[in-house]
């Protein structure tokens, strides 16, 4: 150090040097962005698997979505690995893709699922990949009409066998139109895979009292994220209060409330009727100048 | 010999250069007008600057400012002659013939305003009751059909006096009259008719009257719109149109007191008069603006406050101070003292209520409808605006002076006062005097006091 500063010039050519290349180092690193990539896998009981991809970028202490992001997603089987497409993210920077009948066909066989994704390199983003295991697995959902009560089992598939999951976080639901309302509490599965749960809400399902229940295991280490749905008759019947063809304001012509048609017309008969009164008075002045001739 | 005077000064004359004048440029606007509506017939609504926020424009201002000043009729000839308030008989006919203008330029403005108006007819074909459009089109129509009826009847006698006097009038003035009134001899029988219609007439236009401004109220006030979702809407448009068309009628007796020479019958008493019922009404109107401002600005609720705000700082505010300092509070000052209800003070202050009454309309539609309660977002800027084309301001000025020049004519062909009460007002007047007269001799008795029909006589 001592030498460097009895050397001004070394030191301000160490200096600049150093400062130019740290900064055209600095500078290649703030070009390219290094994605985070989010991967989750979904299944319902109507043979629909999905995956769910979340691409974002760390600004500061929060995370930034990343658009227009492309992601392959592949599944590797023992012996190759088949992709199962490429998604772009949206404006949120997620994106969905479906899981095709063929790679279906072969995730029938396997006693876990190996996915991974991969963001390839681009002149913005840097390549990443993110991997995800998991265990084929069944969800029921069943109901007793006696008792509304509700049973839900969870099985896992290992070594070939399907086997009952304890310990698993499900919640069951009742489906709405633009949303859903919990039943009871979730609950843990026992060494039985099993959750019981008694319904005892009154809520109205749709004109015939029926129900669309879900069960769910959402967010699972193992197994990702598992529904089942199944419908009821425990709703209350839903009549629906169309007043739209009875006689209200809103009513067609011919549905006109009768208050409206009675007053109203027989204020405008009346008033009318008055003026084709006047009218007549002035034909009778006109006979009248003519009996006066 | 009185009665030889009255003919002569009142029986319809011809223009002299004012006004001739005065109907060229009226003819001339209107005019201008029809090129104007033929542009827009042609190129649809958007030769105007009304679009999808701004659906109604100074078209539909024009015709609540119409429908308004058409309320003067049922004031002057149906109230104040119930309640026998005799100093009014002759500025009837000034009012009849403004009511009936107004109303007819408001019907016409309306089919103005409709971007397809050969469809006109199917508001009576397919209208619905339930539709506070259709109790408007029902209610001008009744006003209409009752002010024609009102005109017409009461102007019988005068159709007569005209036809009797043949030789003063142009022959057309006595052909029409001739053709409208040629029936009327003045019978017993006729006299019963007519006294019975214009009281039946008298009864009628009233509630009418009050019905064509609360339903052209509740046009704004059924919808749920910032500055128009009020109760106090009905009341508010009533007092506001009593005190527009009482202003016209103040302007149009000046006027016509001037370039008719009626200073004889249209006397500074009758200002005076007019005067102390204008400031009546100014001060109820100003009462329903401050239950129309102060109650919704006490509260500010979110959409209610944009309106207001607008109203009293942001853009619309000069308007608004204008119309309310202007057209209200000057004229209740000016009018308080009688100095201010001489005729010239009262002309000017009338034509101030007038334009402040337009404006007034003007501050009802557009400010509310330029503020719907979600906020406009992907729209051209001049969605966001509005300031009228040429062609609407055109057509506004066409039918302002169509309605003018329709009081001009009527002016020009019918007796602008009405001869025969007058003559009998004049001869009540002198029969009054006479007995005062006679009572007078009576007290002394030198003279034995005649009967009512012999003083008459």
């Amino acid at each position: 150090m001592k030498t460097i500063l009895r050397y001004p010039f070394y030191a301000y050519l160490f200096f600049f040097l150093g400062g130019a290349l740290s900064g055209s180092i600095s500078g290649k690193a703030q070009d390219k962005i290094s994605p985070r990539l989010d991967v989750a896998y979904y299944q319902t009981d109507s043979a629909v698997r999905y995956l769910s991809l979340k691409v974002r970028q760390r600004v500061q202490k929060r995370f930034e979505p990343i658009a227009g992001a492309v992601v392959n997603v592949f599944l590797e089987l023992p012996d190759e690995t088949v992709k199962i497409g490429n998604v772009v993210s949206n404006a949120k920077g997620e994106g969905k893709i479906l899981i095709g009948a063929k790679v279906l066909a072969a995730m029938h066989r396997l006693d876990e699922y190996s996915f991974y994704a991969e963001i390839p390199e681009t002149d913005s983003l840097e390549e990443v990949t993110e991997y995800l295991v998991i265990k084929p697995s069944r969800l029921t959902l069943k109901t007793d009409d006696l008792d509304k009560s509700i049973s839900v089992y969870l099985e896992a598939k290992t070594n070939g066998n399907w086997n009952p999951v304890e310990g698993a976080e499900v919640a069951v639901f009742i489906q709405r139109r633009f949303g859903k309302i919990l039943v009871g509490e979730s609950s843990m599965t026992d060494e039985n895979g099993a959750v019981e749960l008694a319904f005892d809400t009154k809520i109205p399902g749709d004109a015939n009292g029926l129900l669309t229940l879900e069960s769910a295991v959402e967010d699972h280490d193992e197994i990702g994220n598992v529904y089942a749905t199944i419908t009821t008759r425990w709703g209350l019947p839903m009549v629906a209060s169309d007043q739209f063809m009875r006689r209200t304001l809103w009513g067609t012509r011919d549905r006109t409330p009768l208050w409206l048609l009675i007053f109203p017309n027989a204020m405008i008969a009346g008033v009318w009727g008055v003026i084709i009164y006047l009218i007549v008075l002035v034909f009778k002045m006109i006979r009248l100048s003519h009996k006066a001739t | 010999m009185i009665q030889e005077k009255l003919y002569e000064d009142l029986l319809p004359r011809k223009f002299g250069r004012p006004g001739k004048i005065w109907v060229t440029v009226l003819v001339a606007i209107c005019v201008v007008a029809a090129i104007a509506y033929y542009r827009q017939l042609k190129y649809g609504l958007s030769v105007t600057a009304m679009r999808d926020y701004m659906s109604w424009g100074i078209y539909i201002s024009n015709f609540v400012f119409f429908v308004a000043i058409s309320l003067v009729g049922s004031l002057i000839s149906a109230i104040l002659q119930l309640t026998q308030v005799r100093w009014s008989t002759p500025l009837t006919r000034i009012a009849e013939m403004i009511a009936v203008s107004a109303i007819i330029f408001a019907a016409l403005i309306i089919i103005v305003d409709m971007g397809r108006p050969d469809r006109f007819m199917n508001v009576l074909i397919y209208g619905r009751i339930q539709s506070p459009i259709l109790w408007d089109v029902i209610v001008i129509t009744t006003y209409l059909a009752l002010g024609l009826l009102f005109l017409y009847i009461a102007l019988l006698p005068d159709l007569a006096i005209i036809i009797r006097q043949k030789g003063k009038v142009e022959a057309w003035v006595y052909r029409i009259a001739k053709i409208l009134g040629s029936f009327w001899k003045g019978t017993p029988e006729q006299w019963k008719l007519q006294k019975s219609s214009i009281k039946i007439l008298t009864l009628t236009i009233i509630p009418v009257a009050l019905a064509i401004h609360t339903v052209t109220s509740w046009l704004f006030a059924l919808t749920y719109r910032a500055g128009w979702d009020s109760t106090n809407f009905g009341a508010y448009f009533v007092s506001g149109a009593f005190l527009v068309g009482a202003a016209a009628v103040v302007v149009a007796m000046y006027v016509f007191r001037k370039f008719y020479s009626l200073q004889d019958y249209i006397t500074d008493a009758h200002f005076n008069n007019m005067g102390k019922l204008v400031v009546m009404l100014a001060l109820l109107y100003l009462y329903f603006n401050l239950n129309e401002y102060m109650v919704p600005a006490f509260k500010m609720k979110k959409p209610e406050e944009q309106h207001l705000r607008a109203l009293f700082t942001g853009d619309f505010a000069p308007l608004f101070w204008i119309v309310i300092i202007m057209g209200m509070i000057v004229p209740i000052i000016v009018m308080l003292f009688p100095a201010g209800r001489k005729p010239l003070p009262m002309f000017l202050t009338g034509i101030l209520i007038v334009v402040g009454a337009w404006l007034k309309r003007f501050l009802i539609v557009m400010p509310t409808l330029l503020h719907p309660f979600l906020p406009m977002s992907n729209v051209p800027d001049s969605y966001q605006h509005y300031f009228p084309t040429w062609e609407e301001w055109a057509i506004t000025a066409g039918s302002l002076s169509g309605a003018l020049l329709l009081v001009t004519l009527f002016a020009r062909i019918f007796p602008i006062i009405p001869i025969e009460e007058t003559i009998k007002e004049r001869r009540k007047e002198e029969l009054a005097s006479l007995n005062q007269e006679y009572n007078e001799l009576d007290e002394t008795k030198q003279i034995i006091k005649p009967t009512p029909h012999q003083a008459y006589k």
